[in-house]
């Protein structure tokens, strides 16, 4: 290989690792919204192997394709649209960011997407949602017996008194 | 089975083709046949005096266009499987190939395919060339010239231009209208969508 080559066989492997690498489900996609390229991770999230979600669109996984390709149309607009949140057609919430990217000519190349799985969160905040509501309503309670109380303290008092006696609440 | 002869004229092409290819072919079979079923292509094109070891292929590098052929009849042969199995391997062969995603990023109309897959063919191969012509608004037919390797190179190029195709169509189909090994001029595909 002469030394050009060499480099981009190198840039190639770099490349290569850092997709397996990518912690978080990422995609590529073409300028029709195809998928060109998937990590490792977006295959655990669509659970389908790498090779099968390549060549899918990307609305195709969604109960509402049609935001999918308005994140994109935004995104080709404004450069970005980041954290959108979206449901995949199993049910998994998921927060979607697509990065368009353009040759020097400023022409539409294809476009970066990051999802990110919020299911545990989505879970964990309708838990504290749960718990929250459960503080709420005994704390109503409380309050409203604490209440009951000082009222009630506040009427012995009044009875002793007129009792000719000491109050026995302060 | 492929006779002596047979591969001695295959491996009389001129030209070179990009280790990539191969590379898809090792993907291919590693994936749908498991690692040891690729150890039985080697032993197969090693018996036959063009061995290969495919995890030593850079993508980058040039190997004899005969090759291309060879590797093609050594799966269908080792793995014994069928033409359209092939065909189908093909058609997986841009879901395993960096390169190749890569330059999928260039296809993203009829227009531009038609203006660019010859530049691209010539990255990929130094024999034949393919010459795209924009028939109507829903065909086009992509003809190779030059370049006669073996009837089962067409049968996988079958199903490598419409998985190439279905990037830009999705309900493109492909079929090889015209064969050289058929008695014409040269290797003709139409390429046709709703």
């Amino acid at each position: 290989m002469t030394e050009p080559e060499l480099e981009l066989f190198e840039l190639e492997n770099y490349i290569k690792d850092i997709w397996r690498f990518l912690p978080v489900p990422i995609l590529y996609l073409n300028p029709l919204g195809m998928i060109i390229d998937a990590g490792e991770m977006a295959s655990a999230l669509f659970n389908l192997p790498k090779e099968e979600i390549i060549g899918t669109r990307l609305r195709n996984y969604f109960d509402s394709p049609e935001a999918i390709v308005s994140q994109e149309q935004e995104s080709e607009k404004a450069g970005m649209a980041l954290s959108r949140e979206a449901v995949l057609k199993r049910g998994a919430p998921v927060s979607i960011s697509i990065l368009a990217r353009k040759d020097e000519a400023g022409e539409l190349i294809g476009f970066f997407v990051s999802l990110t799985d919020l299911t545990d969160i989505k879970t964990f905040q309708r838990h504290l949602e749960e718990k929250n509501k459960q503080l709420e309503t005994f704390n109503a309670v409380a309050v409203g017996r604490e209440i009951k109380m000082i009222a009630l303290e506040k009427e012995v008092n009044g009875l002793l008194v007129e009792l000719g006696r000491e109050a026995k609440y302060g | 089975m492929i006779s002596k002869e047979e591969i001695d004229k295959i491996m009389q092409t001129e030209g070179q083709v990009k280790g990539v290819v191969f590379q898809t072919d090792r993907e291919y079979v590693k994936n749908h046949f498991g690692y040891e079923k690729l150890k039985l292509v080697e032993q197969k094109l090693a018996d036959w005096g063009h061995p290969l070891v495919y995890d030593k292929i850079q993508a980058l590098e040039w190997l004899p266009a005969g090759m291309r052929a060879l590797s093609l009849l050594a799966v269908k042969e080792a793995l014994e499987l069928k033409d359209e199995d092939i065909r189908n391997m093909g058609a997986q062969a841009p879901k395993f190939s960096f390169i190749i995603r890569t330059l999928l990023g260039f296809f993203m109309s009829i227009e531009k395919i038609v203006k660019t897959s010859p530049e691209v063919w010539q990255r990929h191969w130094t024999a034949g060339q393919i010459v795209p012509e924009q028939i109507n608004e829903k065909s086009i037919t992509l003809r190779i010239e030059n370049l006669n390797l073996h009837p089962l190179f067409c049968k996988y190029e079958e199903g490598y231009f419409e998985r190439i195709m279905q990037f830009v169509k999705p309900e493109s189909k492909v079929r090889e209208v015209k064969c050289a090994f058929k008695g014409d001029p040269y290797h003709e595909y139409e390429v046709s969508w709703k």
